[in-house]
């Protein structure tokens, strides 16, 4: 498969049913000037399963709220339209992950490394100060969803990909650049693109392996970049990666954080509650 | 005595289940004080007040020890997933910091918000 077969084949999944009409509206809503946070909140809640799950990641992903968020319009007013539209997406790829056929890797596992990854990305983004810490939040959870595509999507290559990291300990991007011609990462890229979210949360996702080329959100890059390998390190799900990737260097300085940071950020997070984020 | 939470959509829970986090609705007024042991009227008002979850606490054995044999074997994994940056200086100290971690949750205490 040539990468532009690839990418076509991808992005045909954003107008497949399994992506919910409601995505598509919201999509359309944010970039209308007009339209107000009430609005989409409204547009959301219609759909009550999709509401319900948004609330539940909303719940999960951002820990550290003092209270929990029971409405999606609450929801909408305290993270923003494309932190929002980023978790509708979430709960929407998820679904999609449920139907997959993909075999090598724990469904549930490669969600809880989703959580995780959210989670560690909020209290990282906070001790570095990062503006809007709730991107963060989104980018983590939305940063292996090039994987899940792959597995819901085409589950063959998904199971050679996994032979390959298991049986010739490559890491997951090494085996899907030799099956697919293309990273988890970068096909993440082009679903984002087809679903126009700002750049700001393209990037971290499709370079959160190489973060040293991020040039619109640096920071948040780095974040997701190092709350990907400290949630593989502290073994929360799994990400189907049997090797850690390694740490830039760069990022590392871009971040500015203490080992001692690293350490306080795996205490603030409950690992044991990530499990029951899962339904 | 750690406590851990559980987040249940409304329709999932029974009576007796204590609140752990407060329920605010979006008018700010709240609806219920953690600590408070749910009844069924309040479940079916929280129902009505279009509340989608709550933050119950959740009991059961503490799932955050560690057996001596569960926490080698969770190193083992670690070493593993760290073999190949043994020379890499940031990812070593990761490495220490885990590690330090795995051990502290033998048998004792845990490093965990309670």
């Amino acid at each position: 498969m040539t990468p532009e077969i690839l990418r076509a084949k991808i992005e045909r999944i954003g107008s497949l049913p399994t992506l919910p009409q409601v995505v598509t509206k919201i999509a359309s809503m944010v970039e209308s000037s007009e339209t107000s946070v009430a609005d989409v909140g409204r547009v959301i809640a219609k759909d009550q399963v999709l509401s319900a799950r948004v609330l539940k990641l909303v719940n999960s992903a951002f820990y550290g709220f003092s209270r929990p968020v029971s409405t999606v319009t609450h929801a909408t007013v305290l993270l923003g339209f494309n932190v929002v539209k980023g978790l509708v997406m979430s709960a929407s790829v998820f679904d999609l992950f449920q139907q997959g056929k993909g075999d090598g890797l724990d469904r549930k596992q490669l969600w809880d490394h989703a959580i995780g990854t959210a989670r560690i990305a909020g209290v990282l983004a906070r001790k570095v100060g990062l503006h809007e810490p709730e991107e963060a939040v989104v980018a983590g959870l939305l940063h292996d969803l090039g994987k899940i595509v792959v597995y819901a999507d085409l589950p063959q290559e998904f199971t050679a990909i996994m032979e390959s990291v298991k049986k010739r300990s490559l890491l997951m991007c090494e085996a899907e650049k030799e099956v697919l011609g293309a990273t988890h990462a970068e096909i993440g890229r082009w679903l984002l693109e087809r679903w126009k979210l700002p750049t700001k949360l393209i990037e971290p996702i499709a370079l959160h392996h190489i973060p040293h080329v991020a040039r619109e959100a640096p920071l948040t890059t780095a974040i997701v970049h190092l709350a990907d390998i400290l949630c593989i390190a502290a073994s929360i799900g799994d990400s189907g990666d049997a090797k850690i990737p390694q740490l830039s260097d760069q990022a590392w300085n871009l971040l500015g954080l203490t080992m001692e940071q690293v350490d306080e950020t795996l205490s603030e997070i409950d690992e044991y509650e990530i499990t029951s984020a899962f339904a | 005595m750690i406590h851990t939470m559980r987040l249940l959509a409304v329709e999932l829970l029974e009576e007796g289940m204590k609140v752990a986090k407060p329920v605010i609705h979006d008018s700010g007024r709240i609806l219920l004080a953690p600590g408070v042991s749910m009844t069924g009227r309040m479940i079916e008002r929280l129902k009505g007040q279009g509340v989608g979850q709550v933050w119950v606490e959740a009991e059961g054995p503490d799932e955050g020890r560690l057996s001596t044999e569960a926490a080698k074997r969770m190193e083992r994994t670690l070493e593993r997933r760290f073999a190949h940056v043994q020379h890499d200086p940031l990812m070593q100290q990761i490495q220490a910091i885990v590690r330090k971690r795995i051990r502290a949750r033998i048998g004792g205490d845990v490093c965990r918000s309670s």
